[in-house]
């Protein structure tokens, strides 16, 4: 421990002015970051342009202080002042891991907390999400840095390196863009996102470890390529319905689900519909279902669904689309959707067919209501986290605006949650819709997601030429995943079948 | 474990190195015993410094082994490397440090450091304490690294190359240092220039494309090796296989001239004798270690 530090003040003295700079660029960051929640009282404040060029610098800042204080005694190579010195590999690895852990782990820490503190909310309160975003950055960026300095000699193989690294991801998605991590799956895209974390984590400590116990720098670099591909892969590769069922596995709710069970809604059976579609004859199919049996005061969200469809004859016809794609729901309303084969449909069109399927859903429970009059401020709101409710006096025919601007620290809820202005003039009571603000949505345990900024923002606002008292928020949180398996017997699809309309010339 | 053993300071058995598809050791074998000033000599890309990193686990072996202290040079431990200073020719150091930070900076890493011969060996070789590493000349950078590497007493001193590139009076302060300092440490240093070192090592290793040609003290090698010329009153026999230890032998009709490898006087003579009768003047000469090295290299060459 005493030559690890010894080695960390060498460091420091050294780097000094790399830390003065990616301190100022950490300043510069908390200072945006802070105003930023404050844009709907202070339109005149423009941070746009500032704010997106902090969270390229911040990085880029972190990434030259790891790769400075790292290459300060590269580990490949033959002339290196330090090999052969009496040099212990842990007291060397652990300073290095002390310098990044006091430079840009400590300072982001400070950052973070305030920037919370200054959106209302309380750092001892939030001391997971604080401490969780210090793991999931060391994890998925700063170890994998420092990994990738420890096999290269200076700059220019590091900037190489690098844009290996980067060549690789761009071919991957390029090649198997329907496999890329995240931005797929919505609320379990935090599965695919972890799993890549770990793979960097384990890849980056094993590279750390191997260079600075043996410098064996190719075996550093296999590690690191076949890391990069594992990352890539594995991270993709998790099957949805596998990844579901961790989710499942992981609901804080236990709900008795066993009477639950999917139908054909025929209520709605208006709604089905065979769409064939051009030449090829594929065809679209949309059928709606019901889940039967739900507990009382839940609803439920549609989130994948397993088609495969039995002819009399015995022929089984998988359909091959992604799970995710194949329902949509809107509240009760569920909707299965699926692209059948021409050939299949036409084979099977006029003959009762059987369709067998598994629907994977979440169930939502526990309502809560809350009622923000505008002109409050910090309000929590189950769900959005600490809300603010304004309104902006500007005349004429369409009235004034009303804005809802919520802020959750460190993480996005999965709650459901629905949004409505209310107000008592003088016509009596008045309820509108705000604009619908897609917000981020995650059902990860965890108490942070990867994000450079510890401070998510959810805005909705309206106009209205009556005036409006309160925003209301509903907000339901997800319980538990359910996966039921369901049948669906006798349907003639041919019934269903809808033509496209001619276009007019 | 023989006294040979317990004595030997740097050992290298049957050392292969390969960088790539290009072969650079041989299978080398080499023994430094405790005490000696061994240089490491040959010419350029003879595998000198290979020979100096595997020993220093700088380099892994291709095959064979290489033993520092006693025990496996792959597996040499901080604690070996505080009793061991390791200069190189082209070794990196901390641009960025002054004279006196380095100093500092390396103390505590050695627990014999001593702070006075610190201060003898940066008086000595005239360094400026506050100057940068980067802002020194190449002389005064392997000042600072030899002073860096002495001022803890180390009991192996292994040195790569450290003159190159130096004018001779910066090298002869470098010797004189290095020899002040040395306090019975084993030396080991290599060198293509013979005449760098030929003034203090007490072994010579000569090293051609990546083996050992031979490995013994300097006194019983400049002892063993005389240029020998034989001058004929008639015309000279003709001589259908010369002697093993002859080399380099050239003959004209009245003329002889070779280097005898194993001169010993009665053995020598005995066998000019026999190869050439009476009636000749045989001629005997010391040779300095330079000639001994071309003599050595051109046989060396030619067998190949």
């Amino acid at each position: 421990m005493r030559q690890a530090l010894h080695i960390f003040k060498k460091d420091a003295r050294q780097l000094r002015l790399e830390i003065a700079l990616a301190l100022t660029v950490m300043a510069v960051f908390t200072f945006i970051a802070a105003r930023r929640g404050f844009w709907l009282e202070d339109p005149d404040v423009n941070r746009g342009v500032g704010w997106m060029m902090a969270q390229v610098l911040l990085p880029l800042a972190w990434w030259i202080l790891i790769a400075r204080v790292v290459h300060a005694e590269a580990v490949p190579g033959d002339r290196q002042f330090w090999i052969t010195r009496p040099y212990a590999w842990k007291s060397l690895l652990g300073a290095k891991l002390l310098f990044i852990a006091a430079f840009v782990n400590l300072p982001l820490f400070v950052a973070d907390a305030i920037i919370i503190r200054v959106y209302g909310f309380s750092p001892a309160a939030e001391i997971a999400g604080l401490l969780w975003t210090q793991i999931l950055f060391s994890a998925a960026f700063l170890l994998p840095v420092a990994a990738l300095c420890a096999v290269t000699t200076g700059f220019v193989q590091l900037l190489s390196g690098t844009f290996i690294l980067f060549v690789v991801v761009l071919a991957w998605n390029t090649a198997v863009p329907a496999l890329t991590i995240g931005g797929t799956w919505g609320a379990l895209d935090w599965i695919t996102v972890y799993s890549a974390i770990l793979v960097a984590l384990l890849a980056a400590s094993i590279i750390l470890i191997w260079q600075y116990a043996k410098r064996e720098t190719w075996a550093g670099r296999s590690i690191a390529g076949a890391a990069a591909i594992a990352m890539l892969a594995g991270g993709a590769l998790i099957p949805w319905t596998s990844a579901f069922a961790i989710q499942s596995r992981l609901s804080k709710g236990r709900v008795d689900g066993a009477s639950m069970h999917v139908a054909f809604d025929s209520d709605r059976k208006w709604l089905a519909r065979a769409g064939v579609e051009g030449n090829d004859g594929r065809v679209e199919i949309e059928l709606p279902l019901r889940i039967i049996g739900m507990p009382a005061d839940m609803e439920a969200k549609a989130l994948g669904l397993v088609l495969a469809i039995e002819s009399p004859d015995g022929a089984v016809w998988h359909a091959p689309g992604r799970p995710w794609m194949q329902v949509s729901s809107e509240r009760e309303l569920l909707s299965l959707r699926a692209n059948v084969d021409g050939a299949v449909y036409r084979r099977v069109k006029d003959r009762p067919v059987k369709l067998r399927g598994t629907l994977y859903f979440a169930l939502y429970g526990n309502r809560r209501t809350t009622r923000i009059p505008f002109g409050s401020r910090s309000v929590p709101a189950p769900g959005l986290g600490l809300c603010s409710a304004s309104r902006s006096t500007h005349g004429g025919k369409q009235g004034d605006s009303y804005f809802l601007l919520c802020s959750s620290a460190f993480r996005s809820q999965a709650d459901l949650i629905s949004v409505h202005f209310v107000g008592l003039g003088k016509n009596g009571f008045r309820q509108v819709s705000p604009y619908e603000v897609r917000r981020r949505f995650s059902y990860s345990p965890f108490p942070a997601d990867l994000d450079l900024s510890p401070v998510s923002q959810y805005i909705t606002f309206t106009t209205s030429p009556g005036e409006l008292s309160d925003a209301v928020i509903d907000s339901l949180e997800p319980l538990a995943h359910v996966r039921r398996d369901f049948e669906l017997d006798g349907l003639r699809l041919g019934e269903f079948e809808v033509h496209p309309t001619a276009s007019p010339r | 474990m023989s006294d040979d053993t317990l004595h030997t300071v740097l050992r290298a058995i049957d050392l292969e190195k390969r960088f790539g598809s290009t072969p650079v050791l041989n299978g080398l074998n080499m023994a430094v015993p405790e005490g000696a000033i061994y240089g490491l000599v040959g010419p350029n890309g003879a595998g000198k410094s290979t020979t100096i990193k595997i020993l220093m686990n700088i380099h892994k072996p291709s095959a064979g082994h290489a033993e520092v202290f006693g025990g496996d040079a792959g597996r040499i431990s901080p604690r070996d490397l505080t009793r061991i200073g390791y200069v190189s020719e082209n070794q990196e150091m901390p641009e960025w440090m002054t004279v006196e930070y380095w100093m500092a900076y390396l103390k505590p890493f050695y627990p014999d450091w001593d702070d006075e011969r610190a201060e003898e060996l940066l008086r000595q070789f005239e360094l400026p304490r506050d100057r940068k590493l980067r802002n020194l000349s190449h002389g005064m950078r392997m000042k600072a690294a030899l002073a860096s590497s002495l001022a803890y007493r180390p009991r192996l001193i292994v040195l790569d190359e450290p003159f190159t590139g130096l004018d001779p009076l910066v090298r002869d302060e470098l010797i004189e240092g290095l020899l002040a300092s040395a306090d019975g440490a084993t030396v080991l240093i290599s060198s293509h220039d013979l005449a760098e070192i030929e003034s203090f090592a007490s072994h010579i290793g000569y090293l051609d494309r990546g083996r050992l040609q031979f490995s013994e003290e300097m006194s019983s090698l400049t002892q063993r090796f005389r240029e020998i010329e034989i001058t004929m009153e008639g015309t000279a026999p003709r001589v259908a296989e010369w002697p093993a230890s002859w080399l380099n032998v050239e003959q004209s009709p009245a003329l002889v001239r070779f280097v005898d490898a194993q001169f010993e006087k009665e053995r020598t003579m005995a066998n000019v004798q026999r190869l050439f009768g009476e009636g000749r003047q045989v001629d005997v000469r010391p040779m300095p270690l330079r000639e001994i090295f071309v003599t050595l290299a051109k046989a060396s060459r030619k067998a190949a």
